[in-house]
């Protein structure tokens, strides 16, 4: 039986200490030990999108990503962009633009396109579809998903 | 997922050490995005884990004209693509580092690790071949290069020697008149392995239409990429023309083992190949005469 490891996490600008087995995934620490279940599981292979976070402000599935490899890193969630009671504006053009059906990979596209716009914060249409390009919607809510994007682009610079 | 004991050594020296001492029961780690799948389907199950991200120089890219372009191991597939986007005989390369999984994948995934995975369908390895690339090895006899074509020797198989890690990919600097391609049919664009991946490399003559030197490296369609080199014998010192593009693309087909899984059948793997390849080429030439232009 391997031994639990210490590490400490810094989430949503929030530090945290833990004991891990080496071999879990920062989405089932996420998950199943800190109760931040924003952050969804599904296809465990880097296919879908669901559970993708931002690590130093870059879009990673967390789902193929060892919690300790996170150590030292900024780790930010879906639970983590609203400021107070101001939801972050990707979150805001979601909701204005019905670009959430079962809501079940919003969060996994909102950090998706959160992460674009903090690299690029002016990206083309084919830049924003190529962001989105590794995030599943199974209700095929597409159309509305972009828009959504697209009008947060729009609405500029306050978005990142 | 499979219980592990994690290693994150400081020095190279170490790294290796671990390998030797764990042998078969050690996996290396580098972006993770593959390891992780295979721990997970019980293709691999690792005793030891030992991460190379604490060994410094590994992420470093380094390029100039005299000694060409050097990257570490470890240098994500993103990082590649952003170091790369103003050099323009190396539009190959970039397009196929852009396709390699979506953005979250690139943000972690390695060029070392892509090679050394050494899956038939490798996105980075079929450029990398064209631009006649080289591995630095580091092992416990110390460090040897070897170029790229020829390390893969098989599906998840390679030329590494026991406790041998990938430590640089390094390949000269294009000539003058090279341009670069990369075409892959999927099935669902950006997120999944190739059907068909194609690369080539064309260096015209000064009069820019003959061929100087062609390369041609093919992923998906054997058990590792390679190199067809009858076709690219069959192109040299010829002029570019659209029946030249179809016969090379006739013998590449030839040259290629495709086989019939989940993904496409043979046949139309090797339809692929022969309409892929001549695309290919005809972009990389295009290319090569815009570079010549500015």
């Amino acid at each position: 039986m391997t031994s639990l490891i210490p590490i400490q996490l810094n989430i949503n600008q929030q530090d945290y200490s833990l004991e891990i087995e080496p071999s879990r995934t920062l989405l089932t620490v996420l998950r199943e030990d800190l109760g931040l279940t924003g952050t969804k599981s599904n296809c465990q292979e880097g296919e879908c999108g669901a559970c993708t976070v931002l690590i130093d402000g870059l879009t990673v599935n967390s789902c193929l990503y060892l919690a300790i490899r996170a150590q030292g890193k900024k780790i930010t969630t879906i639970e983590g962009l609203a400021e107070e009671d101001q939801l972050h504006p990707i979150q805001q053009a979601f909701i204005e633009n019905g670009g959430i059906q079962c809501g079940y990979c919003t969060p996994g596209f909102v950090m998706a396109a959160v992460g674009l716009l903090l690299a690029n914060p002016h990206p083309s249409d084919d830049q924003i579809n190529q962001a989105l390009v590794g995030n599943i919607c199974r209700c095929t809510g597409y159309v509305n998903i972009r828009k959504a994007v697209h009008a947060a682009v729009q609405k500029g610079g306050e978005a990142s | 997922m499979s219980h592990f004991d994690y290693h994150q050594p400081d020095l190279l020296q170490e790294a290796i050490a671990l390998l030797s001492e764990y042998g078969q029961e050690a996996a290396l780690l580098a972006g993770g995005t593959a390891l992780l799948i295979d721990i997970r389907h019980g293709e691999l199950d690792p005793r030891h884990v030992v991460s190379l991200w604490g060994i410094p120089g590994l992420e470093a890219v380094q390029f100039d004209r005299g000694s060409g372009y050097h990257f570490g191991a470890l240098v994500t597939i993103t990082n590649l693509a952003n170091a790369l986007v103003d050099q323009p005989a190396l539009r190959g390369l970039v397009d196929a580092a852009t396709l390699l999984g979506a953005q979250q994948v690139q943000n972690v995934a390695t060029l070392g690790g892509n090679i050394c995975k050494a899956s038939p369908g490798a996105d980075m390895v079929p450029p990398l071949l064209c631009l006649d690339a080289m591995l630095v090895l580091d092992g416990p006899d110390g460090q040897r290069r070897t170029p790229l074509d020829g390390f893969l020797t098989g599906p998840d198989q390679t030329a590494l020697l026991p406790a041998e890690v990938l430590t640089s990919i390094e390949f000269p600097s294009p000539a003058s008149r090279t341009g670069t391609a990369f075409l892959k049919v999927m099935r669902r664009h950006a997120v999944d392995c190739s059907i068909v991946a194609v690369s080539a490399r064309v260096t015209l003559a000064e009069d820019g239409q003959t061929i100087l030197v062609a390369r041609l490296g093919l992923g998906a369609v054997a058990p590792n990429p390679f190199r067809a080199r009858q076709a690219e014998e069959l192109l040299r010192g010829q002029k570019i023309e659209p029946d030249l593009l179809k016969q090379a693309g006739a013998r590449a087909r030839s040259e290629a083992r495709p086989i019939t899984d989940v993904r496409a059948s043979a046949d139309y793997r090797s339809m692929l190949i022969e309409t892929l390849v001549p695309r290919a080429l005809s972009k990389a030439a295009e290319r090569a005469v815009e570079g010549a232009r500015n």
